[in-house]
């Protein structure tokens, strides 16, 4: 084994292009293993985190523009002078219509149902337009003391700036769909200051269901926007509650009181929302450059005696919630803000019914605690006490949103010792908003605009059918397995060539005659299949998947999974969502 | 094609859709606009990487970022600005005891800095002197949750409380004022807090706790400071602690000798302990400061004839003594016959009765010679004295400086016989 040893290449100095080639491979290996490791899920929540803080600085920018023109149109006196009270929502009413109808045509409307119709309708398109459309008209709009509030416009900008990060970084358009709840989560909890409540009101009112797949970026989306707000207007919530007090479980009474009133207040603000925004729409179109302007001026007319009534009103929510009004005030202040309110909302002027909610469910929240007073001297519960609950009870039944009402009113009071009252009083006035209003705000809305959006009350009470319910009864005595699968057969239609099923330590097998063409593959002319099988408690739904192509399938127990307790046929099921009615478009 | 199969429902005429000429197709038209600018965008950003959509993000983020500081910082400095103005005009509305405009002002630097403890403290102080306890209430309570140990808050609360004649609360918030941490002279600010407990205890008759209160304010009170010695003295006075409001009345003058108010406090206590000379001393000081008053002046009139008139004095001459009794004797009998002519009383006759015999035993024993020559009857004449001012006292109205001396050395008198102390 003799022979020259190999000669070793002699190392040559690396010049300078090849050590920028091997850096750039470098680095084009390193993309590609971060993107082999980075899925899109991923990217999913990361964006959501950076959702989160464009929202959160966009709603801070928003919430100081409201601040900064109502300075400059209304002053600074808590009681502005009649020329300003008079001008400054009129001429602004008419600036917003004219950007309204020439600039942004988009931003009519509530951000809530145009959120729902990016998720239901447009695959998530939200136009960016949209965004500083509402961010213009609605700080000049709120400022100028149009009563409406800021959470609104906030919720639909953060659906803006997520759709349109959604689409810059050309995610899928599964998870396009889904990036608009996940901006107007953000947008919401930052104008709330409450990240839980936003989350809720997402679940609860947009999407309609807790999917997992969405809920972790929604929560990390309002954390985030939350965090950012805080940083620059500081840790505070939205208002200072003073302590709460129930000495005694019978004062839960003198809420429920509130909440029958809260009820009825939501019913008659959805009437007339309902009876009146039809009939203005219905006008010439040339009515739409004067609509705003005019109800400006109605508001002004109001607030020429009652101030308080213009703008969000958060700093007067404030002041009922520490007994600062007698009842008659507090009453009157409800009154005239449900008229405000109305004149906005019905104008076109584009803005939120969140703060004036909560306005008038303070309002009357603590007018109905100052009536109770007088009469029970005995009650601990404080006007504010009532104030505070009031704004849960309104917001309950006015946004039919009951859950996040109860969790709203905690997270803005920071203090859970009022959850009973908020819980009674919100429940009551849902059910009473619910009995004589059939359809919720956002639906009624979506209507009006000539959208037919899904229905998330109705699909959170609808009936769900489940397999027992489709399961027809039978004479216990003679249900033997045989009879029940001969029964089923005959339901199903089926007649030939199924024979009889069977379970065992192998699971549940369906035995068939075997036809003469698949005789050669068959043993003794009877072939078996293992089958899919059922339980009592699935849903109609699931039980139709699992169903598939089987004519019919066995239900079994959950806790034996060898005892059969019937038999299930498609025509079963059919004959179920057909006594419901529930395969009938809705 | 499939995006626009989706949009078609929402050409749908709907329940509430506008009468048929007015633009049915408008809104349709719009959402399939919106589709298909959707789809354009899709295809537009086709050839942008997410790397650089991300870059172009951060990038963003740092503008956004540095725009909203600037203009937060901006707009917190003119928030902070219009707060102070608003809260200064209000402070001098309060001081020029115009609450109601005070309290617009406060709440205007509270919409502008909502959270400043001051501005809600000065509110809350504005509405209780509004007579809006409640309201005031409950922005104390408010700041005592987020402050639990301010001694200014707790002593507000004890002071609405104590308007409400809630004594339970306001002894807890006193209490809790009292220990409470303040933030200028907390000294004197705990001291002002105890003494209001203690006049608060005093004019609800809660005394043992009163007597607590202010023995352990009089033990802390520093020696310069003339005006709480004062008041405390005047609580002790008025609880009956005579010697512990003249032992606090003095401490008040040894620090500012020129305190009227002490002054005649320890003037008036000083009489009342039957120390009339010492009460003199002090009153002739007072009456000279303030001579209008007419409390003082007859005081210092009483005080003075309270020692003349004095029969029982130690180291009287017998004539002295039989001078000062008979005339003694005269002024009773003067007092009760003009008060029987005038007065149509039940007891009127009895007085008549005893002046009377007053007269025949004047004419008779009780002469001024009588008495100088019999010493004994000195005793029996001035009992007469004592006698009819008693029923004299019953009959007519006001007595005069004369006849409150009379009385003033009986009560001296009796509680010698009793033994008891002066």
């Amino acid at each position: 084994m003799s022979g020259a040893a190999p000669t070793v290449p002699a190392a040559t100095p690396p010049t300078k292009a090849s050590a920028w080639a091997t850096f750039i491979a470098r680095l084009a290996g390193t993309r590609r293993r971060w993107v082999s490791v980075f899925s899109e899920d991923h990217l999913f929540l990361m964006l959501a985190v950076l959702i989160g803080i464009f929202a959160g600085l966009s709603v801070v920018l928003f919430r100081i523009s409201i601040e900064w023109i109502q300075l400059l149109l209304l002053g600074p006196a808590v009681h502005p002078s009649v020329t300003r009270v008079l001008l400054a929502p009129t001429l602004a009413g008419l600036v917003v219509a004219l950007l309204v109808i020439h600039v942004f045509p988009r931003v009519r409307g509530s951000g809530v149902n145009q959120t729902k119709a990016a998720v239901y309708v447009f695959d998530g398109y939200v136009p960016f337009s949209t965004v500083i459309g509402k961010f213009i008209t609605c700080a000049i709009a709120i400022g100028s003391g149009q009563s409406l509030g800021p959470e609104d416009p906030s919720l639909q900008i953060g659906a803006g700036i997520a759709s349109r990060l959604g689409r810059s970084l050309k995610l899928s358009r599964e998870k396009i769909r889904l990036i608009a709840p996940v901006g107007a989560a953000a947008g919401l909890a930052a104008a709330f200051n409450a990240p839980i409540s936003a989350v809720l009101f997402v679940i609860e009112e947009v999407i309609g269901n807790w999917s997992g797949g969405v809920l972790g970026a929604i929560v990390l989306a309002a954390v985030s926007s939350v965090v950012v707000m805080r940083q620059f207007l500081g840790t505070n919530a939205l208002f200072r509650i003073p302590p709460f007090r129930l000495e005694h479980s019978s004062e839960l009474l003198a809420y429920a009181v509130l909440g029958i009133v809260g009820g009825g207040a939501s019913v008659l603000l959805l009437q007339a929302i309902a009876g009146i925004r039809p009939r203005l729409r219905r006008l010439p179109r040339w009515t739409e450059y004067f609509q705003p302007a005019l109800a400006g001026l109605l508001i002004g007319l109001i607030g020429i005696r009652v101030p308080q009534v213009m703008g969000a009103g958060y700093p007067i929510i404030d002041w009922a919630l520490h007994d600062q009004f007698t009842w008659n005030m507090l009453l009157l202040l409800a009154a005239c803000k449900i008229v405000a309110t109305s004149l906005s909302f019905v104008s076109g002027t584009p803005g939120g019914m969140f703060a004036p909610t909560l306005f008038i469910g303070a309002m009357l929240g603590g007018a109905v605690g100052g009536v109770e007073h007088l009469f029970f001297h005995q009650l601990t519960g404080t006007v504010g006490a009532f104030a505070l609950v009031g704004m849960g009870t309104l917001f309950a039944g006015f946004l039919r949103v009951p859950i996040t009402s109860v969790f709203m009113v905690i997270e803005v009071s920071g203090s859970y010792s009022a959850i009973l009252p908020v819980m009674i009083s919100n429940t009551i006035a849902y059910l009473i908003s619910r009995q004589f209003q059939q359809t919720s705000l956002f639906d009624l809305l979506a209507r009006q605009d000539g959208m037919i959006l899904p229905s998330v009350e109705e699909q959170r009470e609808r009936v769900l059918l489940r397999v027992e319910d489709a399961m027809p009864e039978r004479d216990g005595a003679a249900a033997t397995p045989e009879e029940m699968f001969a029964d089923a057969i005959r339901r199903a239609g089926v007649t030939s060539e199924l024979c009889f099923l069977a379970g065992g330590p192998v699971g549940w097998r369906v035995y068939r005659r075997v036809t003469k063409s698949d005789e050669a593959k068959a043993d003794e002319g009877v072939t078996s299949e293992a089958s899919p099988f059922l339980y009592l408690d699935l849903p109609l739904e699931d039980a139709l998947q699992i169903m598939a192509d089987w004519p019919v399938l066995p239900v079994i127990s959950r806790v034996n999974a060898q005892s059969l307790e019937g038999v299930l046929a498609h025509a079963d099921i059919m004959r179920a969502f057909r006594e419901v009615g529930s395969i009938e478009p809705s | 094609m499939l995006l626009v199969l989706k949009v078609a429902p929402v050409s749908l005429p709907a329940p509430c859709e506008r009468d048929a000429n007015h633009k049915p197709a408008s809104r349709a038209d719009r959402a399939l606009k919106l589709t298909m600018s959707a789809t354009r965008y899709r295809n537009s950003t086709a050839g942008q990487s997410r790397e650089l959509v991300l870059v172009i993000c951060a990038l963003l983020l740092v503008a956004l970022f540095s725009l909203t500081g600037i203009l937060t910082r901006a707009f917190h400095k003119k928030q902070a600005a219009l707060a102070a103005e608003w809260y200064a005009k209000g402070n001098v509305c309060l001081a020029a005891n115009s609450p109601r405009e005070a309290l617009d002002d406060y709440r205007r630097a509270l919409i502008f800095d909502p959270e400043n403890e001051p501005y809600q403290l000065h509110l809350a102080q504005a509405l209780a002197q509004l007579g809006r306890q409640e309201e005031a209430r409950a922005y104390l309570l408010n700041l005592l949750s987020d402050r639990p140990g301010d001694g200014e808050v707790n002593f507000e609360l004890a002071r609405l409380a104590a308007e409400t004649g809630n004594i339970d609360d306001a002894v807890r918030f006193y209490h809790a004022a009292v220990y409470g941490a303040w933030e200028s002279d907390p000294v004197a600010a705990q001291l002002r807090a105890r003494l209001e407990l203690s006049q608060f205890l005093v004019r609800h008759g809660e005394r043992t706790q009163a007597e607590a209160e202010l023995m352990s304010l009089a033990a802390n009170i520093p020696d310069r400071d003339a005006q709480l010695h004062t008041q405390a003295g005047d609580l002790f006075q008025s609880m009956g602690d005579l010697s512990g409001a003249l032992s606090e009345y003095r401490f008040a003058l040894k620090a500012v000798p020129e305190n009227l108010t002490a002054r005649i406090g320890a003037g008036m206590v000083s009489f009342k302990l039957g120390n009339y000379s010492k009460a003199i001393e002090d009153l002739e000081i007072a009456a000279k400061a303030d001579p209008e008053n007419k409390t003082v002046a007859t005081t210092l009139e009483t005080a003075r004839l309270a020692i003349e008139s004095d029969p029982f004095s130690p180291r009287l001459s017998v004539r002295e003594k039989a001078q000062r009794v008979s005339t003694a004797l005269s002024r009773a009998i003067q007092r009760a016959d003009q008060c029987s002519a005038s007065s149509k009383n039940a007891n009127a006759a009895p007085l008549a009765a005893l002046a009377a015999q007053a007269k025949s035993q004047r004419e008779s024993i009780w002469s001024e010679r009588n008495l100088l020559s019999h010493p004994d009857q000195l005793d029996p004449a001035m009992e007469m004295v004592f006698k009819i001012e008693t029923a004299a006292n019953q009959t007519c109205g006001e007595p005069s400086s004369f006849d409150v001396a009379l009385q003033l050395i009986e009560r001296k008198l009796r509680a010698m016989q009793e033994g008891a102390p002066e």
